[in-house]
């Protein structure tokens, strides 16, 4: 008794994660790439994707509920529908520190330039980005993504934060008109470590929906 | 793991690179203690005739006073093996066994255990009602007359206990003498039950109990099965997936007369360890 309709819900659900991580991970480069040109233009098309975010969390969330409490899944089939209703909330997150870094671009101050090329900055988030690539791979191909190199990436991230923060320090040391940016630099560099933690929380869900046993990763 | 500060907001230092090792958390089920088991069955091979082999090296521990469902595909021995917990298959010809159930450690198939007097310890409930043809009163007592001398105020006692413990009292204590067979299913099979409880059995074997029964007569049995894990322990078979899930403490998936998989009920469900498991209680079998 292979229960079609129950197939199709499943893998109408897949798509709409499929579809939100695409769109989460959009926003969070377009979000930084805006900061990094200062375009108002761009940060004002990430900041009105926002909705479609919150949209997406919401649909998913209700087609998860109805199906829980209509079908009943059980082993891969009810770890996976738990698993998305976690992975939502990270992508969720994920697509709002996207919005946040563009609020930012649209806030800065009219004139104000950068103080340097944050090259730290799109460095860590470009790892960010593989290390989402790496677990949505996972996602898509039902698999337990490969846990060496995202933690891997992820202490990057975190080696490279500690160097935009080091770098601040002495741009704000040098002269009073270089705050301002630098802050913002701190704070970014702040959102895309958690959008690294957020990864590795996601990683580790699919491993569970996978394997049945519970990944931490260190 | 010590290396791993500054997560709020203090940056990690540089060169501070935690291993690259992930923990994995089993979530394999830890075994049943020696001291939980009531029945314990050992390397059981059962067949029909010489060439009909119905099961095969069954190994499998059943918790005391917890419910332990069988599950399966039609035809996989789930009946056959509960038969083996009460020796019923004897009394089909030609049937043999090889190997041990110990029930609270004693040798079912031990030569000093006469199946009569066992058949006290293990209580059978059928898929479908089978209430004597005899009034209500009369069905609790038989066994109990069979078993025991009883005076008849001790036997109405008894009679009104084993009703109230299959919830069944209320409903017939102002008709014990009609006949068994005016009740409706769900309350003949709680009769059944009564019958089943009156001698106070150490195990109660339940074959498919609900089929037959509408909605909210299941759930009668369900809730009652749930009281009398209490006093006894109950090994079920069960076609509902979903009523395994609900009742049952431990799962036992059986196929082609081999135990495939069996664990806590939680773990079955949710994270279970062998593919044929998954895709029978994912209904993607065949
Ligand atoms: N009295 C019997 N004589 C010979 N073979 C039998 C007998 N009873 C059962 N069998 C065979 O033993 C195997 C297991 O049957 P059993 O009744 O235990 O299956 P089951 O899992 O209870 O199935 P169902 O879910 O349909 O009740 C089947 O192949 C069946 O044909
Ligand atoms: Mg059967």
């Amino acid at each position: 008794m292979v229960r079609e309709g129950f197939q199709i819900e499943v893998e109408t659900i897949d798509a709409q994660v499929g579809e939100m991580a695409t769109l989460a991970r959009g926003m969070l480069r377009d979000g930084l790439q805006s900061l990094l040109d200062l375009d108002r233009e761009a940060a004002n098309v990430v900041v009105s994707r926002a909705d479609e975010l919150a949209q997406l969390d919401e649909d998913i969330e209700t087609n998860v509920l109805s199906l829980l409490a209509l079908q009943a899944p059980v082993a891969g089939d009810l770890r996976r529908m738990g698993a998305a209703l976690k992975l939502i909330t990270y992508l969720n997150r994920i697509g709002r520190y996207g919005y946040d870094i563009a609020r930012m671009t649209q806030g800065w101050t009219e004139g104000l330039d950068h103080v340097a090329r944050p090259v730290y900055l799109k460095e860590m988030a470009s790892k960010v980005e593989a290390m989402l690539d790496l677990v949505l791979a996972a996602f898509r191909d039902h698999a337990a993504p490969d846990a060496s190199p995202l933690v891997e990436l992820e202490d990057d991230v975190d080696a490279l934060r500690y160097s935009v923060w080091r770098e601040c320090l002495t741009y704000m040391a040098q002269d009073t008109r270089h705050i301002e940016p630098s802050a913002h630099y701190m704070m970014v560099a702040r959102y895309l470590e958690r959008c690294g933690d957020n990864v590795c929380k996601m990683a580790e869900k699919l491993h569970y929906v996978a394997t049945g046993e519970r990944l931490l990763l260190p | 793991m010590s290396t791993t500060t500054g997560s709020s907001d203090g940056a990690t230092a540089p060169g501070a690179r935690r291993p690259p090792t992930a923990a994995i958390h089993s979530t394999e089920p830890l075994p049943l203690q020696p001291e939980e088991v009531a029945i314990h069955i050992q390397d059981l091979q059962f067949y029909y005739d010489q060439d009909a082999q119905a099961l095969w090296d069954i190994d499998l521990e059943c918790p005391r006073h917890r419910i332990t469902a069988l599950i399966g595909p039609s035809g996989c021995g789930k009946s056959t093996l509960l038969r083996c917990l009460n020796r019923m298959n004897e009394l089909i010809d030609g049937t043999r066994y090889e190997g041990h159930i110990f029930l609270e450690g004693t040798d079912l198939y031990g030569t000093e255990v006469d199946p009569v007097a066992l058949r006290r310890h293990v209580g059978m409930v059928f898929q479908k009602p089978n209430p004597f043809p005899k009034s209500v009163y009369e069905n609790v007592a038989y066994g109990l007359r069979l078993h025991q001398k009883l005076t008849k105020k001790e036997l109405d006692e008894r009679v009104q206990w084993a009703l109230e413990k299959a919830h069944l009292w209320d409903e017939v204590k102002d008709r014990l003498d009609d006949a068994a067979t005016g009740l409706s299913g769900g309350q003949q099979q709680r009769l059944c039950i009564a019958r089943a409880l009156a001698v106070e059995p150490k195990v109660l074997l339940m074959d498919e109990p609900c089929s037959a029964l509408d909605p909210v007569a299941t759930q009668k049995i369900e809730d009652l099965m749930l009281e009398l894990k209490k006093d006894v322990t109950i090994v079920i078979v069960t076609h509902s997936m979903s009523q395994a899930a609900r009742v049952s403490d431990r799962t036992a998936f059986l196929y082609k007369g081999k135990l495939i998989e069996a664990g806590p009920t939680r773990q079955i469900f949710e994270a279970p360890r062998e593919d044929l498991t998954e895709q029978y209680i994912t209904g993607r079998f065949g």
